[in-house]
C-alpha cells in the first residue's frame, strides 16, 4: 500500500540567513521541514519540534552571531524536541573562505557537548549536502529497524518512533 | 528584536488563536502580506496546550504578572494629520479562581528536583537505567475534569459562567512493595525509581525483551503498545474510571480486580509505582495540558477543512476509542456504532432494535419531516420521550450521542445527533479525532500554513493601539515595541477580544464521558487521554486513578460578539474558546469572515502541487527575502514532492479502507444476530446512505 518503508520527519532549525532553506533546496528524499521564515524573530511554533526524529541545527560559518545563538536553539530543543531526536550540527557556507569566523574545531567541540553529529556543508557548492541527508537518512532507517526488531507487534503506536504513522491501526493522519 | 519588521502589511492579525489562526492562513493563502501578532511568548493564546513546567507560568501571567505592556515613547508622533489612537486592551481578564495544587506525596527533598538531565544522565548509578524501565512500565492516568460550580447564567446581558477545571493525575498502587518508599534522602532524586526496584524481578522475569538499559522512549512505545491492547479490552478499564469520579477514591477492591484482569491481558502492566510530586515534576515536559480541551468531529468542518486545504499534513490524530456515560451510578460504555449497539451487554435486545431504528432515522431526518416537525421547536427531550424510548436509550442518545442539554430544541437534537453519526467509522469507532500534543496544536498548523505562504509573525508583541483615520478606518497599529505598521486601507485588521472557555474537562485516554449536570445546567465533559496522545508521559494512566495535581480556574465564556458601534469596521473581532467540545464554531466563523471579506476568493484551498512552483531565485539566500522564499521549501525537493502527493493517495484509500472495515465489522454482527433481520436489512440502507454523503465533500 505504500511506495516507502518508514516516513522520517527530519527540522531544519537556526538563525535567519544561515542557509537551512537552500540546504533543503539543494537536495533531500526525506520529508524535510522547514522554519517557513517563522525563526526571524524567534517564533517557531512548537509543534514544528514534535514527532521530529531527525534535527538539524544550521549555523552560518561567517557570522559569529548565528554561533552565539545556537544556546538558544539547544534550549528550544530541548524543551520541545524528544530526547531522542538524532541532531545534527551543521556550519553552513564554507564555500565563502575568506569571510569565515567560526573556525571547524570550535564548532565541532560544540557539537561534541551536546552530543551532535558535526559537518560542514556549502549549499551554494553542494558540498556535503548529500552526505548529510544520506547520512541523516540511514541512521534513522538503522534506528527504526533495530526498534522494529524489538516489536513483536504490527500495530503499536509508537509516537516517538519512527514508523509512519499510517502503519498503524489506531491514529491516523488524513 | 523586531527592527528590521516591515512597517506595511495587508493584514494584522493580533492573537494566534483557532479562529484567528485559520483566517491568517486564508488570507495568507490569496497572497495577502500578513502579520500575525501575539502577545505571548506561546502560540495559541487561550488554545494552547502546556507543559506541567509552561502552566505555572501561564497562570502566573493569567494571574497579571509579567503582562506585556505598551511601548512608553510617545506613539502620538507616529500618527498622520486625523488619524486617532484606540488603545488595545492589553489585559486578559477572563481566567480567575486559578489553583494549582499538587495532590501527590511529596517527599522533602525532593521538591528541588527538577532538572531532568540529572537523571537521565547519571553514570554513578548504573543500576538506575534499570529502575527507570521499570518506571515507564507503570500505567497510570492524567485527568482533567472539570466541573461546573457555577450558575451565573442570568447575571448579564452576557452569558457567563464559571468553570473549574480539575487537572488530576491518577496513581497507581505498589503492589507488592512494602520497603519501597523509605529509602534515603540521598538518593531522593532517583526514588520514584527506587519505589519500583523491588518489583524488578517480577518484571524482568515477565518481559520478553532485553532486560539491558533502555531509553525511556522506548518504553513509551511498549507503554503505548499495552495502552492500545487496554483499549480493546476497554470493558476491564472502564471500572477504574469509576473511581476518578468519586475523586480518587481508588484503591477499591473492584478496581484492584480490575488490575489483576489486566495483568493478565498484559504482562508489562505488572509494574506499579508511586507518582510523587517530584517524580512528575520530573517529566514535566512530557505533559501537554490544554486550556480549551478539544475533539474533532471526524467529519466536522474542521476535520474537512484540514483535508480541503492540506493542513492535515502538519498534525497527527488519535481516534478517540470509547465513550463512556454514567448511567444508574455506574461507569457504562455507550453504544454508538452498529456494531457497539449488537454487541453492547449493557442494552436489551428490545432496546437494540429501537435505538438503530431511532438513528437510522436521525441519519436520515430532513428527508422525514413528517416524523418530527410537530417537536421541531419543543425540547429535544419531549420528542424522545414522544418516540417511547426507554431511560437507557434516552440518556444514551440525548447525553452522549447528541450531547445536549435539556432546554435544546428537536431540531438542534437531531441535527447534532446527524452530525455524530456521520463521523462515525470513518477513521475509527467513534466520532472523535484528537490532535497528538493537544488541542493547541491545531491553531499553529494553520500559524505554519500563513507562514509558508508568507506570513510573518512575532510572538511576544502585540498591537497596543489601532491608528483610526478621518473616515473611521482602521489604517494601521502601535505595536508594543513602539513601532507604527500600516495596514492597507482595502484589509482589514482582525483584532481578537477575549472571551471565555466554558467548561470542558479533560482527562487522559481516549475516552470522552459525558456528565449531564443534574441540576440542568452546563454538561461536564472529562477526556482521558492515554501517553500515546502525546499529551502526558508514559505512566501515567488509569489503573487506579488517584489525583496527583490540579489546576481549577473559571474562565468567562463569551461566544457572541457585541460590536461597539466606534469599532471601525475594518476592524474585525473574533471570539475565543466557548463551551462546545469541538473545534467547527471558529473553522465557521473564520469561513464566514473571510467570505464577507474576501467575497470572490477562495478560502484556504489546497495549495498548489509543489511540482508547479517555480522558483524565481534558486540563489537568493539571505535574511531579507528569507520569509517570502520559503514558501514550500519543506517539499522543494522533486522526490519528495511525488512522496507526499502518493501519501496523500494513500490517506484517501485509508479513509475507504477504513469504512470497509467498519462495514465488515457490521456484517459480523450481523451474522451474529440473526434474530434482528428487520434490522439488518436498515442497516444495509443506511450504509449506503453514509456513502453517499460521504462522496460530496471528497468531489468538492
Amino acid at each position: 500500500m505504500e511506495d516507502y518503508k518508514y516516513l522520517f520527519k527530519v527540522v531544519l532549525i537556526g538563525e535567519a540567513g544561515v542557509g537551512k532553506t537552500c540546504l533543503v533546496r539543494r537536495f533531500t528524499q526525506l520529508q524535510i521541514w522547514d522554519t517557513a521564515g517563522q525563526e526571524r524573530f524567534r517564533s517557531i511554533t512548537q509543534s514544528y519540534y514534535h514527532s521530529a526524529n531527525g534535527l538539524i541545527l544550521v549555523y552560518d560559518v561567517c557570522s559569529q552571531q548565528s554561533f552565539d545563538s545556537l544556546p538558544l536553539w539547544i534550549k528550544e530543543i530541548e524543551t520541545y524536541a524528544s530526547p531522542k531526536v538524532l541532531g545534527y550540527l551543521v556550519g553552513n557556507k564554507i564555500d565563502q573562505i575568506n569571510s569565515r569566523e567560526i573556525p571547524t574545531h570550535i564548532g565541532e567541540q560544540f557539537s561534541q557537548r551536546y552530543e551532535m553529529t558535526f559537518l560542514e556543508t556549502s549549499a551554494k557548492e553542494a558540498e556535503n549536502v548529500d552526505k548529510l541527508f544520506y547520512d541523516i537518512a540511514i541512521q534513522l532507517t538503522k534506528k527504526a529497524q533495530e526498534e522494529e526488531l524489538e516489536q513483536d507487534h504490527d500495530n503499536v503506536f509508537k509516537p516517538d518512533s519512527t514508523t509512519t504513522i499510517s502503519n498503524c491501526s489506531t491514529c491516523f493522519k488524513f | 528584536m523586531a527592527s528590521d519588521l516591515p512597517t506595511s502589511f495587508d493584514v494584522v492579525v493580533v492573537g494566534t488563536g483557532m479562529s484567528e489562526s485559520i483566517l491568517a492562513a486564508a488570507f495568507s493563502r490569496i497572497g495577502q502580506q500578513v502579520l500575525h501578532v501575539d502577545k505571548n511568548d506561546f502560540y495559541s493564546g487561550q488554545w494552547a496546550s502546556f507543559n506541567l513546567e509552561g502552566i505555572e507560568k501561564w497562570s502566573k501571567r493569567a494571574l497579571g504578572e509579567d503582562q506585556l505592556k505598551p511601548h512608553d515613547s510617545d506613539t502620538s508622533a507616529l500618527l498622520k494629520e486625523g488619524e486617532q489612537l484606540i488603545d488595545m486592551p492589553m489585559v486578559d481578564d477572563s481566567y480567575s479562581n486559578i489553583k494549582i495544587t499538587f495532590h501527590a506525596e511529596d517527599e522533602p527533598v525532593q521538591e528541588k528536583t527538577r532538572d531532568s538531565s540529572v537523571h537521565d544522565i547519571n553514570p554513578s548509578e548504573p543500576d538506575k537505567c534499570s529502575k527507570e524501565n521499570n518506571e515507564s512500565e507503570t500505567v497510570v492516568t492524567k485527568t482533567v475534569e472539570q466541573e461546573i460550580t457555577d450558575q451565573n447564567k442570568d447575571t448579564g446581558t452576557q452569558v457567563k459562567r464559571d468553570t473549574d477545571i480539575d487537572t488530576t493525575g491518577s496513581d497507581t498502587k505498589v503492589k507488592n512493595n512494602p520497603v519501597a518508599e523509605t529509602s534515603d534522602e540521598e538518593r531522593n532524586k532517583s526514588s520514584s525509581e527506587i519505589g519500583s526496584t523491588n518489583n524488578q524481578e517480577t518484571k524482568s522475569e515477565q518481559e520478553n525483551s532485553s532486560p539491558e538499559c533502555k531509553s525511556e522512549q522506548e518504553n513509551s512505545s511498549l507503554q503505548c503498545e499495552s495502552q492500545v491492547e487496554c483499549d480493546t479490552e476497554s470493558e476491564k478499564t472502564i471500572q477504574n474510571d469509576k473511581d476518578l469520579l468519586t475523586e480518587g477514591e481508588n484503591q477499591s477492591k473492584q478496581s484492584g480486580d480490575c488490575n489483576s484482569d489486566k495483568q493478565s491481558v498484559n504482562s508489562q502492566d505488572n509494574i506499579k509505582k508511586e507518582w510523587t510530586k517530584s517524580a512528575l515534576k520530573k517529566e514535566w515536559r512530557k505533559f501537554n495540558l490544554d486550556l480549551a480541551p478539544r475533539l474533532l468531529y471526524c467529519r466536522g468542518s474542521m476535520v474537512e477543512l484540514l483535508i480541503t486545504s492540506d493542513i492535515a499534513k502538519y498534525c497527527e490524530f488519535k481516534t478517540v476509542t470509547r465513550m463512556l456515560t454514567l448511567l444508574n451510578g455506574k461507569l457504562e460504555k455507550v453504544p454508538c456504532s452498529r456494531a457497539d449497539v449488537f454487541s453492547s451487554k449493557d442494552v436489551s435486545m428490545l432496546e437494540k432494535r429501537m435505538l438503530m431504528k431511532f438513528l437510522t432515522f436521525c441519519n436520515d431526518y430532513q428527508n422525514q419531516p413528517q416524523e418530527w416537525t410537530a417537536f421541531k421547536d419543543k425540547p429535544f427531550i419531549e420528542y424522545l420521550i414522544h418516540k417511547k424510548l426507554t431511560k437507557n436509550i434516552k440518556h444514551f442518545i440525548q447525553h452522549s450521542i447528541a450531547m445536549v442539554t435539556d432546554t435544546v430544541s428537536t431540531e438542534e437534537g437531531l441535527s447534532k445527533t446527524q452530525k455524530f453519526l456521520h463521523s462515525l467509522g470513518r477513521y475509527g469507532n467513534t466520532a472523535f479525532l484528537w490532535s497528538l500534543y493537544g488541542s493547541g496544536e491545531m491553531p499553529q498548523s494553520f500559524c505554519r500554513m500563513c507562514a509558508v505562504f508568507g506570513g510573518v509573525y512575532c510572538l511576544r508583541m502585540t498591537a497596543s493601539s489601532v491608528i483610526v483615520d478621518k473616515e473611521n478606518k482602521c489604517c494601521g497599529v502601535i505595536t508594543t515595541e513602539g513601532q507604527r505598521i500600516d495596514c492597507r486601507s482595502l484589509s482589514r485588521a482582525i483584532l481578537i477580544t477575549d472571551k471565555s472557555l466554558l467548561k470542558s474537562t479533560e482527562n487522559q485516554d481516549l475516552s470522552l464521558l459525558r456528565l449531564p449536570d443534574p441540576n440542568g445546567g452546563q454538561p461536564i465533559t472529562v477526556l482521558e487521554l492515554p501517553p500515546s496522545s502525546m499529551a502526558c508521559p508514559p505512566g501515567l494512566y488509569p489503573d487506579k486513578p488517584n489525583i496527583l495535581w490540579s489546576l481549577y480556574y473559571s474562565h468567562a465564556v463569551c461566544e457572541e460578539i457585541e460590536y461597539s458601534e466606534e469599532r471601525p469596521d475594518n476592524v474585525i473581532i473574533m471570539s475565543g474558546p466557548g463551551s462546545e467540545i469541538d473545534m467547527d464554531r471558529p473553522v465557521n466563523e473564520a469561513r464566514r469572515i473571510f467570505e464577507k471579506l474576501m467575497p470572490n476568493e477562495d478560502f484556504l484551498p489546497r495549495p498548489p502541487n509543489p511540482e508547479d512552483i517555480i522558483y524565481v531565485d534558486e540563489t537568493e539566500a539571505t535574511v531579507g527575502g528569507e520569509s517570502s522564499q520559503s514558501e514550500f521549501a519543506e517539499s522543494s525537493d522533486k522526490s519528495n514532492q511525488s512522496e507526499i502527493v502518493e501519501q496523500t493517495k494513500n490517506e484517501k484509500l485509508n479513509d475507504q479502507s477504513e469504512k470497509q472495515d467498519c462495514d465488515q465489522l457490521c456484517d459480523k454482527t450481523q451474522l451474529e444476530n440473526q434474530d434482528l433481520k428487520s434490522d439488518q436489512s436498515e442497516f444495509v440502507k443506511e450504509d449506503s446512505i453514509e456513502k453517499e454523503t460521504n462522496k460530496t465533500p471528497e468531489q468538492v
